[in-house]
């Protein structure tokens, strides 16, 4: 019976795998045009093998001679595994934190009655208006005051508040019957209860979808660290990508280790957009 | 004692009145069921009681005791909602013991043979791992009712609970609902917008409209002595037909005339006295019956057959009319029908505040007290 079944599903899966030849046009314009988007990527892992003479031989677009050392330099030499470190605190700290701070904020929003419960949540819209960059100068002085600078705190606290996911929460939650809110009520259930067994429970995809954005978002911080950490060992992977371009001999930049340290910080990010790619989208479908 | 008494309870939201001074009463163990068109404030007057919505004006007492500013957690009821509210990433068992364990002091052991004893009346043994993704619309409402059996609460709220539910289903359960609360004896409160849903179901049904109570009878004193016009052409399927019509003493009886149709209303001639010449004449569609000669004259407008009797709406002397005839009954649209009524079974309502006034029933009176009542206690309306 299961021979007979495999026998009529296989000519179809082969007929949908097939190529139809008035289709290759299609196909290799297909194949063209994701080779030009991924080119720099393709040049960077290139160039990340090569040695500095090749790297300036522009004609070359070969493997390098170097093969991985250029990554093992850029790891021990030049301390990237530490930064690597560090930046994967800051990143999980920050996701962490983050979706902690805007789950709570998300139900005050939605499930409390309270008075001027719409001003506040349009007062954390407007926040979207001013975003960290702009606030560095004022943030600075506050961490300065506070003595948070050049700290763990100095670096993921101005990041836990975000306007996005408390917005992106609440339209969530909002669409939660409120008969499961009252169903809960009736029995005594209290409001953390309810949140830790019921509401993240069921926002599940919502809250990994908003965490891979925080992630990936707070892993490409440049701005805020460069300022806010001034020793050199508690820097993050981006700064520290700064520090390369000075490594190198007679004013020939080593792009080598360069790229070789710029795919090793595309890694993570794109370990964790593989990882979650399915609530991904299931965040931005519901946020469309 | 574990009934409901709500005192002259008001709700108001905004400049809408949904509950307007109503005073329940629902005796330890009975089944009352709530009824009224959508927006009448039933839902609202459970929800009061449950604690989910806190009244403008009024008292709630549960068990003899006031919780009108309880917090719903702590009145020691369980509701069924219309959605079911089963919680999605939750199995039939994690749902139905959620709650358990935080509204009451069941040990783990009692809690688990507590879901074992309700999954067995419910008939959901095999399907307590499954998640309500995998269960049909009836499944999963009793899912929900055995959520509510567990916490074994003083009182039952149930709101609408076979509303989507598809027909042969509701049936079903309905006579369920009604086997169990027969076994439990769980005082219980139910709403629903389905007559025939409160008729069957309850011991004693309330009839709501407009934010007030009509009437709280038992279902055939409903149907036989409506105390108000509304509460004659909700219950019944179709209702009561009521008409304007002028009312005449004629010795001790009155005639009721309108258009060219004329019935008597035996020994209704004080009522005649009362009220100027108008009332409102009721009869139901099955106490009209056809008849050669007969004192009323309907032109068909429209026949449905229901199998079992063939329903048949025209007009009456210009007044809308419904009328049940036998099956296979040889009329047709266009066709005029000369109809009788039976006299015993004709009713009056005042034309401006609809309170019935007569109902022709020598066993029935619209101005006697609740004769039906076991414990005689006074009727709250």
């Amino acid at each position: 019976m299961s021979h007979e079944t495999q026998d009529d599903a296989a000519p179809s899966a082969i007929t949908d795998a097939t190529l139809v030849p008035e289709q290759w046009p299609v196909h290799a314009g297909l194949i063209g045009s994701i080779l030009l988007m991924a080119s720099p990527l393709l040049l960077a892992f290139v160039m990340s093998t090569q040695t500095v003479p090749e790297v300036y031989d522009i004609t070359n677009i070969g493997a390098g001679s170097d093969g991985l050392a250029n990554y093992l330099e850029v790891l021990t030499t030049y301390e990237m595994a530490s930064y690597m470190l560090n930046s994967l605190v800051m990143s999980v700290v920050v996701t962490v934190g983050k979706i902690a701070v805007s789950l709570l904020a998300a139900v005050a929003l939605v499930f409390y009655r309270f008075r001027f419960k719409n001003a506040i949540f349009f007062l954390i819209l407007f926040t979207l208006m001013v975003p960290v960059p702009v606030r560095i100068v004022p943030l600075y002085e506050l961490m300065a005051a506070w003595g948070w600078s050049n700290t763990l705190l100095a670096l993921t606290g101005p990041y836990l508040a975000s306007a996005t996911a408390v917005f992106l929460l609440r339209q969530h939650f909002l669409s939660i019957p409120d008969s499961l809110v009252e169903s809960a009520k009736l029995d005594g259930v209290g409001p953390l209860r309810f949140l830790w067994d019921v509401l993240i429970p069921m926002s599940r995809g919502m809250i990994s979808g908003l965490g891979v954005i925080t992630f990936i978002y707070a892993w490409n911080q440049y701005l805020w660290p460069l300022i806010v950490i001034s020793d050199q060992n508690k820097q993050v992977v981006q700064v520290g990508m700064k520090y390369l371009q000075s490594v190198g001999n007679a004013g020939q930049t080593d792009w080598g280790l360069i790229m070789a340290g710029a795919v090793l910080t595309l890694l993570p990010p794109l370990v964790a957009l593989i990882a979650f790619r399915g609530p991904l989208l299931e965040t931005f479908g519901l946020a469309e | 004692m574990t009934g409901i008494t709500t005192t002259d309870l008001v709700k108001r939201f905004d400049d809408v009145t949904a509950v307007d001074g109503v005073d329940l009463n629902v005796r330890d163990g009975e089944f009352l069921v709530l009824v009224g068109p959508s927006g009448c404030g039933k839902s609202t007057t459970l929800r009061l009681l449950a604690g989910l919505e806190s009244p403008t004006e009024g008292a709630v007492e549960i068990a003899d005791s006031d919780v009108t500013d309880t917090p719903p957690g702590d009145r020691d009821v369980a509701m069924v909602f219309q959605s079911y509210a089963l919680y999605p990433h939750m199995t039939a068992r994690e749902n139905m013991t959620f709650g358990v364990r935080t509204a009451t002091d069941f040990g783990s052991g009692e809690v688990d043979d507590r879901v074992a004893e309700a999954a067995a009346i419910l008939d959901i043994e095999d399907l307590l791992d499954r998640t309500p993704a995998a269960l049909s619309g009836g499944e999963q409402q009793r899912v929900a009712i055995g959520r509510a059996l567990v916490r074994d609460p003083e009182v039952f709220l149930m709101d609408e609970p076979l509303s989507n539910l598809d027909a042969k289903l509701r049936v079903q359960m309905r006579a369920e609902l009604a086997e169990l609360h027969a076994e439990l004896q769980t005082t219980t409160l139910y709403v629903t917008h389905d007559q025939v849903e409160a008729m069957t179901l309850g011991d004693r049904v309330a009839v709501m409209y407009d934010g007030e109570l009509q009437q709280v009878a038992p279902p055939q004193r409903l149907y036989d002595a409506p105390d108000t016009r509304f509460v004659a052409e909700f219950i019944g399927s179709p209702g009561m037909n009521t008409v304007e019509a002028t009312l005449e003493r004629r010795g001790d009886d009155a005639v009721a005339t309108w258009g060219s149709n004329q019935l008597t209303l035996p020994s209704a001639g004080r009522v005649a006295d009362r009220v100027d010449g108008r009332a409102v004449l009721g009869v139901r569609p099955e106490d009209l019956r056809q008849e050669r000669d007969g004192p009323l004259r309907m032109e068909i407008t429209v026949t449905e057959p229901l199998g079992d009797s063939l329903l048949t709406r025209g007009t009456v002397g210009g007044a809308e009319m419904e009328v049940s005839l036998p099956a296979r009954s040889p009329v047709g649209v266009g066709d005029a029908v000369s109809l009788a009524a039976d006299p015993e079974r004709l009713h009056l309502f005042d034309p401006e505040s609809g309170e019935a006034l007569y109902h022709s029933s020598t066993e029935l009176d619209a101005t006697e007290a609740e004769p039906l009542l076991a414990d005689g206690s006074p009727e709250r309306r």
